[in-house]
């Protein structure tokens, strides 16, 4: 940042301790970040962006249902490596999401108790946000029936445009393979939003 | 090594001076830091013109005295003074600004070095044959009383009859017609009908000319038209530049004020005859009736008499377009002057040879493509200026014993001797007249400003001496300026530095974008929307920005345009957002475009951001314990958490795009990735994570 504004750098960079041995009197003369072969991790990148899009997904069902405190959380992995990954960052979740109280990972749906908000990361995880008793069941139903019919009109647009005569030939390979995870998705998504209006009705009883 | 361009002496700083502090800043540091041994040249330019008119209209201002009232000596010693006053003020601006300039290193163009290079250029150039005295039409300035260069005029395009204002006259004069008249010819009842866009020239007239298949007037040509206010008879001549089918098919030439008729003068062996003083009055050629009549009166006055000879036929509207001064937007006359000028064709020819053949990358390619047209195009420069702030050409004018003068060098094109000093102009002058017993009148000109600017890469360094700095930064790395003055001083420092250097003077040039305003308008006083960089530092209220019109010298219905420009922009007068910010906003503003909307809530949203850093930096200082040193390595322990090895990935792909983009020079997608790392990564996320649960 210093070449681009000189004065507030240096102010805060002389705050800051140095590393050992390091004499340099000015950030002028620093040197500049370069990238460190080392520090590349996509692992890494692709794992916290994981992570970090479960915190956002949280989020997002918080304020959509209008929690702010004592919320508990269900992470369902849908494979062992995904599961790894969000095992070791519960901490790091709870510190991110404000009002977050309890935080579980599992490994299969069945395990996610009943009256869940839910959010879809992919392919990878589902998000779910414990809402039962603190919600209304009718709005709530209602609701995501126009989720999931939202996901099953852009479904139904993606298999009409897949089923036009010339799109095998004229489409590029690789916009039809994204075709086809989207729809995977869409399919996947709408699984897990009638499997949760199933879950509220539940709530009812 | 990247030479600041350098401002004019002459007033505050603007914006885009901002946007070239913070471009050249940027590059100097990125790479001071990337270990390179850098040098940014800061430094001042005398700005002739600008300045001398300046410190002259103060002078009558507060005295009601006139630079002839001082003589030159003294009128100079005052710009000195005035200029040690301004350089002081605008020095103090610069480092408000942050930029990481060597002061050790400042350089002024009329410094003793620079001068000398100024001096040892106009030398060697003209014993190379490539400076030499003409007379010549130029492009004079009544109001500046100077010559000026092709560069420094404003074209305007009539689509037809328009009155405009101009300097010196009350009413607004008419332009953008044609007006027929006839002369008389000599010993016989016929006229010949002529047409011109400026009647007042008649009084220069010197010939008629004709085409030579012209049936209507071959038994016309050898014979005389007269003259109908002056005792003068003017011979119609045949010329193939006439065009039959043009008008009457015969036109009228002045040979000494209109650029055509120049040349069928030349050719034809007419009289030029001057009928204009320096000051737009007309002289005693002109005869008694008009003798000391401004220009643009004896325009009116001519059609008048005309009318009442009988002669005048009729006025039509004219499509056209006229020149005007950029300083002074006095109309342009063509005077015929002998003054110094700059054979350029050879010059231009070796500096597209060294950019194409890649000695020089021009950036963005708009640009190189602009530099190749103009070369391509280009004419000959003079470079006499009639004033006194500037260098004074080292020419001296020849008088042999028994002539007379009255200091002033005459109009012999080959009486001139050039030299050092006047000594070695003595000895030059014996040999070159042998036996003959001499005085030596110097040129009172002085040169245009550009070309002392145009030795900058050089001239800044030592030049013509062979110094270390010349060994260590010359050629320069990279020129940086705005587009805008491509042609007045990129394109003449390539070509003067390959001619006397050998070498390009720099290796790369990146044109930068022109600020405009929130709406796209270019910034000037009369809209109100100019903006000072140092109220974007500090601030300032609505009512500061209000009188600083007031103070300026707006007429009333300017300063009213510029007041509603500045409540709506500035509703809030301008917030104080710091140097950093303004420093960051105008290279986020570099996309490689030609001209940049600046808003001013864009660069206050970056003084945010300022806070921003400032609070994450104390956050990390919090979690240091107090004796706190870190490890003297960064490279990775094994014991890194997951959002860790996140963030140390984020930074190094942040470093190599900032990096790679820097090199490209895109300075938009380089800051980009600074500010989204520290805002959407460090911030809101990594430093989030150390929040207790």
């Amino acid at each position: 940042m210093h070449p681009f504004m000189p004065f507030v750098t240096e102010e805060l960079w002389q705050r800051l301790p140095r590393r050992a041995n390091d004499t340099n009197p000015t950030i002028v003369k620093a040197r500049y970040p370069q990238f460190v072969a080392e520090f590349d991790n996509s692992a890494a990148e692709r794992d916290y962006d994981l992570v970090f899009s479960a915190i956002k997904t949280v989020r997002s069902l918080a304020s959509e249902y209008n929690i702010k405190d004592k919320m508990e959380v269900f992470i369902h992995a849908k494979d062992s490596e995904t599961y790894e990954t969000f095992a070791g960052q519960t901490d790091s979740i709870k510190a991110l999401v404000k009002g977050a109280e309890k935080i579980s990972t599992v490994k299969e749906g069945s395990q996610v108790p009943d009256g869940c908000a839910a959010g879809v990361l992919g392919e990878q995880a589902v998000v779910y946000l414990l809402v039962k008793g603190r919600v209304n069941v009718d709005e709530e139903v209602a609701k995501t029936q126009k989720k999931a019919a939202k996901v099953a009109e852009a479904r139904k647009r993606l298999e009409a445009s897949r089923a036009k005569k010339d799109y095998q030939t004229k489409v590029k390979p690789e916009v039809q393979a994204q075709d086809e995870k989207k729809l995977k998705e869409y399919l996947e998504e709408e699984k897990t939003l009638e499997d949760l209006v199933k879950k509220f009705e539940g709530l009812r009883a | 090594m990247i030479p600041a361009p350098p401002p004019n002496v002459t007033g505050a700083l603007h914006i885009g001076h901002a946007l070239t502090i913070a471009i050249q800043d940027t590059l100097i540091r990125w790479e001071r830091m990337r270990g390179k041994t850098v040098l940014f040249l800061p430094g001042f330019d005398h700005a002739g013109i600008s300045t001398q008119s300046v410190v002259e209209k103060q002078l009558w201002k507060a005295e009601k005295k006139t630079r002839h009232d001082l003589g030159r000596s003294k009128f100079t010693d005052l710009v000195w003074e005035w200029k040690e006053e301004y350089h002081t003020k605008i020095k103090n601006q610069l480092k408000r600004m942050g930029a990481s300039y060597d002061w050790t290193k400042e350089a002024f163009t009329m410094d003793e070095n620079l001068s000398e290079a100024v001096l040892e250029t106009f030398v060697r150039l003209h014993d190379e044959g490539i400076i030499y005295r003409d007379n010549r039409l130029v492009n004079w300035c009544c109001q500046l009383n100077t010559t000026l260069s092709n560069l420094e005029l404003d074209t305007e395009e009539l689509t037809g009859r328009k009155f405009l204002s101009v300097p010196g006259y009350d009413e607004k004069v008419e332009f953008g017609i044609i007006v027929s008249f006839a002369y008389e010819i000599e010993g016989s009842d016929e006229k010949i009908v002529v047409a011109t866009t400026r009647p007042e020239t008649m009084l220069g007239d010197t010939a008629i000319a004709v085409h030579p298949d012209d049936e209507r007037y071959k038994h016309l040509v050898g014979k005389f038209a007269k003259h109908p206010f002056i005792d003068r008879l003017m011979p119609i001549v045949a010329d193939d530049y006439v065009e039959k089918d043009f008008g009457t098919g015969a036109v009228k030439i002045t040979p000494a004020h209109d650029a055509n008729d120049f040349a069928i003068g030349k050719r034809h062996n007419l009289e030029f005859i001057n009928i204009m003083n320096d000051d737009g009055t007309f002289n005693e050629n002109t005869g008694p009736e008009f003798n000391g009549m401004k220009r643009f009166t004896a325009r009116k006055v001519v059609i008048e008499k005309l009318k009442e000879r009988g002669l005048y036929i009729e006025t039509k509207d004219n499509a056209m377009s006229i020149k005007l001064c950029t300083k002074s937007k006095d109309i342009i006359e063509p005077l015929l002057k002998p003054q110094w000028w700059v054979s350029q064709k050879q010059l231009a020819q070796d500096a597209m040879d060294f950019v194409r053949r890649g000695d020089i990358k021009i950036r963005p390619a708009t640009s190189e493509k602009e530099f190749f047209t103009w070369l391509e195009n280009i004419q000959d420069w003079c470079i006499s200026r009639q004033l006194w702030w500037g260098h004074q050409a080292p020419a001296y004018y020849v008088y042999f014993e028994g002539e007379e003068h009255n200091n002033l060098p005459g109009d012999d094109t080959t009486r001139w001797v050039v030299a050092h000093s006047e000594e070695s102009a003595q000895e030059k002058a014996k040999a070159k007249f042998p036996g003959q017993k001499l005085t030596l009148v110097r040129d009172p000109d002085v040169l245009d400003t550009w070309f002392s600017s145009g030795l900058w890469p050089f001239s800044t360094l030592g030049w013509p001496k062979q110094t270390p700095d010349m060994t260590n930064f010359y050629p320069n790395s990279v020129l940086e300026t705005g587009w805008d003055i491509l042609f007045f001083w990129v394109a003449r420092m390539i070509m003067l530095g390959i001619k006397l250097t050998g070498s390009v003077p720099f290796k790369e040039v990146f044109c930068h974008s022109l600020v405009r305003d929130s709406e796209g308008r270019k910034m000037s006083k009369s809209l109100g929307n100019v903006i000072d960089p140092l109220d974007i530092i500090s601030g300032t209220t609505l009512q500061k920005l209000t009188d600083k019109l007031l103070a300026g010298n707006l007429d009333p219905k300017e300063v009213e345009t510029a007041k509603k420009y500045q409540k709506t922009a500035f509703p809030d007068g301008i917030p104080q957002c710091g140097a950093d910010a303004m420093h960051f906003a105008m290279c986020h503003y570099t996309t490689g475009g030609r001209d940049i909307n600046m808003d001013i809530k864009v660069v206050d949203g970056y003084r945010k951001f300022c806070n921003k850093m400032y609070n994450a930096t104390k956050f990390a200082i919090g979690k240091f314990d107090q004796d706190f040193i870190p490890r003297e390595s960064g490279a990775l322990t094994g014991k890194e958490s997951l959002v860790e090895k996140w963030i140390l990935h984020k930074l190094s792909k942040a470093a190599h795009i900032t990096n790679q983009s820097l090199e490209e020079r895109n300075f938009l997608v380089a800051t980009d990735a600074v500010y989204q790392y520290w805002l959407y990564e460090l911030c809101d996320v990594y430093i989030v994570s150390f929040f207790p649960p």
